[in-house]
């Protein structure tokens, strides 16, 4: 039994999560082909999705493109639009209003050429904001220019970008995609029992119209229920609802005022009493919603402070409210079952990196799905510690936002209480107050953010760094060419570059060209 | 300013146009137009290329003729230079439109802009209403074109359904200046053309597109002539 091969992986659950997964793992495996690897998909025709999750990080473009997914046919049929960072409003303070950005795109790549360290020298002028230093994105993304243009490749971007997206159309997509095009075979139907063998791994699923389902490899995205590695299997919770302290969402959809309205060109997040709220623009709505702890304000007053945000226009709108669990699974792979999507983990949305550790996971199960099952431990092994790594380290760079606020509200002293801040975060910080980020505090190969990221949001939050040494950055002319060619991308760029509606309008008349 | 109009029998009813055997209008052209039925007759004076159109993205084809944007190196003061003269040049200000995609009927138009299009000096256009027969010849000029156009149209979804372009970038160094790059031009893959199967190589003759593909291939040889008239 121990040298027999892995032949088949059944996903239960269809959101993101699900398809995303079983589409990498078929083209991977090449699915569609007869004598392959076979790829099933289970989902319930009863339990919705979550439907929300609609910011992606640059990550989602080699997926999609991975997947054969023509990126016209993605835009057109997803109302998706081009994301180029995140704009933090009134982090900072409660009474006086701020907001910076944290981009995608930088004119040097400081684990080469760090730039923080003239910036802070006043190299780029004095008043100039480290964004606008470093990047001609976040001027690009005020005036709700395009990342590219219509002579650019599919894929390709002038400045680096991600995307908006409506969820229930993109997991639609994925699904017609991965069974036409991928060989992915689906079922609908509800698991309603999840048996173990003797070993403790997966027997089978018992569902209530396709009988009972076997495979080699299972991979659970049933949602936060964590059907079959949490319930089945047993394995337990890590919350973290005492490091990020929101635990509740409240959505709503807002049908853009008019067909040509224009749309953000990258996400809103603006801080609250006890919150904040994100604001997305598709090409036909915004999705909105507020993050809140229910310790700090109820229900009722979070949706109030939500439709006060969108005005008059969230009158006739019903609001959502979603639970949120905030933590991990002990482990994210068991035996013959790994949990990919809200079933592994979940933190608040605030970098929008669900999806994009749902596209890691996906890529590295693809790779190291092991042919014969007795390697099925040294893969889980692999597999558990690089996952554990990527969500500690995704929740220090949350919990990164929240200790650097100033913001006087009880839910926000809460939230940067010292306690509260994980010590490997803490240990940065405090290396951070006298000298520059460096890119040995991100030595990991699959450092889930990048140190630029960090910058973005160390420098935005107007984080105190006092270099000890500064002697040490005197490559000065250096660093001021890298700032004048900031300005002079920008004005180019701001001639160049289309509003995001006029290319998306070009794009579904045209498409874009392969080279 | 170039400005496209409709031609129109009533409201162009006094209007002539003039010829200019030196084709001035060219002057700050790098690139000019060119139908896939044109290609076998250019190719011996000019290179052709395949660019991309800055409104829409979609590949056209192109009669290369600077090494710069602004740069027409087959113009001089004493007129037009290479031997051949791409149709657009010579239809100029004329041009054939659909006025929808998929009708079967052109409309003419002109540039309003082109000084050719006047009222003093030139053959008349209208007459009695109707158009002269000077216009009825240019206007099947144009319309003919046109219809080379689509056919190019038509051609490059080929090439590009069989990846047969390719990005080609052209690193020129001017005598006492920095060397640069022409971006932004497309070339036929001639290693791609020597892998594609005998099926993929059949179905290139049977839409005759094997001559114009090496036509093409064929006209990069103009490349260092055009550069050698920098000088
Ligand atoms: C408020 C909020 C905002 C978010 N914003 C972002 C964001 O901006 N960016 C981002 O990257 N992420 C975001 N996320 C996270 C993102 O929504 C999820 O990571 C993503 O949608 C994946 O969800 P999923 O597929 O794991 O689960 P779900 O969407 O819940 O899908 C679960 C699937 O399992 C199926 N299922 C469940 N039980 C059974 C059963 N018994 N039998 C058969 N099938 C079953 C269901 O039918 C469904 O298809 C956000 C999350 C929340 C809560």
């Amino acid at each position: 039994m121990q040298t027999e091969s892995i032949r088949s992986v059944l996903v239960v659950g269809g959101g993101t999560a699900g398809w995303l997964t079983a589409a990498n793992l078929a083209q991977s495996f090449n699915s569609a082909a007869p004598g392959a690897i076979s790829v099933t998909l289970i989902e319930s025709p009863d339990i919705p999705t979550i439907g929300v999750g609609e910011g992606t990080w640059p990550t989602m473009r080699a997926t999609l493109q991975k997947l054969g997914i023509k990126e016209e046919d993605f835009l057109r049929s997803c109302n998706a639009t081009f994301k180029q960072g995140t704009k933090f409003v009134n982090w900072q303070h409660s009474e006086q209003p701020g907001s910076y950005h944290h981009l995608f795109t930088s004119v040097s790549d400081p684990t080469q050429f760090n730039l923080a360290p003239y910036w802070l020298q006043g190299d780029a002028g004095n008043d100039r904001p480290y964004a606008s230093a470093v990047s001609a994105q976040g001027v690009i993304a005020e005036l709700g220019l395009a990342p590219k243009k219509i002579t650019n490749k599919a894929y390709e971007g002038v400045l680096n970008y991600a995307y908006h997206l409506d969820a229930g159309k993109f997991a639609e997509l994925l699904k017609q995609h991965a069974q036409q095009k991928l060989g992915v075979k689906f079922i609908s139907a509800n698991v309603l029992d999840v048996t173990l063998a003797g070993d403790g791994s997966i027997a089978a699923v018992i569902t209530d119209v396709a009988g009972t389902q076997q495979a080699d490899f299972y991979v659970d995205c049933t949602g936060f229920q964590s059907l079959l590695l949490g319930k089945a299997m047993g394995v337990g919770f890590c919350s973290v609802a005492d490091t990020l302290l929101a635990d509740h969402a409240v959505t709503i959809q807002v049908p853009h005022a008019s067909e040509d309205a224009p749309i953000n060109a990258c996400t809103h997040s603006t801080a609250q009493a006890a919150g904040w709220i994100w604001d997305i623009g598709l090409t036909n709505r915004r999705g909105v919603g507020y993050v809140y702890s229910s310790n700090y304000v109820s229900h009722e007053e979070a949706e109030q402070t939500l439709r006060r945000y969108i005005g008059p226009a969230a009158d006739s709108l019903s609001a959502r409210k979603l639970a949120m669990q905030v933590g991990y699974r002990e482990k994210f792979w068991h035996k013959n079952c790994a949990a990919v999507g809200l079933s592994a983990a979940f933190v608040e949305p605030l970098e929008a990196s669900a999806i994009f550790l749902i596209e890691a996971a996906a890529n590295m199960l693809a790779d190291q799905l092991p042919a014969l099952k007795q390697n099925l431990p040294l893969a889980e092994r692999k597999f558990n510690s690089s996952f554990l790594f990527r969500w500690q380290k995704t929740i220090d760079f949350i919990k990164l936002h929240y200790a650097l606020s100033g913001r006087t509200e009880p839910f926000w002293q809460a939230a940067r209480g010292k306690q509260l801040i994980p010590a490997s975060l803490q240990d940065l910080l405090q290396s951070w107050q006298t000298q520059p980020v460096s890119a040995y505090d991100f030595a990991h190969v699959y450092e889930p953010f990048p140190m630029e990221s960090y910058q973005y949001v160390l420098y935005g939050m107007g984080f105190n760094q006092q270099l000890a040494d500064p002697q040490r950055y005197r490559q000065h002319d250096k660093a001021a060419m890298y700032f004048q060619r900031v300005q002079q991308l920008t004005s180019q760029l701001q001639q160049q570059l289309p509003p995001q509606r006029e290319l998306l309008a070009k794009i579904y008349q045209y498409g874009f060209s392969a080279l | 300013m170039t400005n496209i109009v409709a031609l129109d029998s009533q409201q162009h009813q006094h209007y002539k146009l003039s010829e200019d055997k030196l084709f001035s209008h060219t002057r700050t052209a790098h690139i000019l137009p060119l139908a896939v039925t044109e290609f076998v007759a250019a190719a011996v004076s000019l290179p052709i290329v395949f660019v991309k159109d800055s409104t829409t993205g979609q590949f056209r084809a192109c009669a290369l003729t600077g090494l710069q944007p602004g740069q027409n190196l087959c113009w001089q003061e004493s007129g037009w230079q290479a031997a051949y003269i791409p149709l657009a040049v010579r239809n100029y200000p004329l041009l054939a439109l659909k006025p929808e995609a998929q009708s079967d009927d052109y409309i003419i138009a002109v540039d309003t802009g082109s000084e050719l299009f006047n009222q003093q000096s030139g053959q008349a256009l209208f007459a009695a209403d109707k158009g002269t027969d000077y216009l009825q010849q240019r206007a099947r000029s144009a319309i003919n074109q046109a219809h080379g156009i689509g056919l190019t149209q038509q051609f490059i979804n080929r090439l590009l359904a069989l990846e047969l372009l390719v990005a080609r970038t052209l690193t020129l160094t001017p005598k006492g200046a920095e060397p640069y790059e022409l971006t932004g031009m497309y070339g036929i893959d001639e290693q791609r053309l020597a892998q594609l199967t005998a099926e993929q190589w059949l179905s290139l003759r049977a839409n005759n597109d094997l001559l114009a593909i090496h036509a093409v291939l064929m006209s990069m040889a103009q490349l260092p002539l055009l550069v050698a008239r920098l000088a």
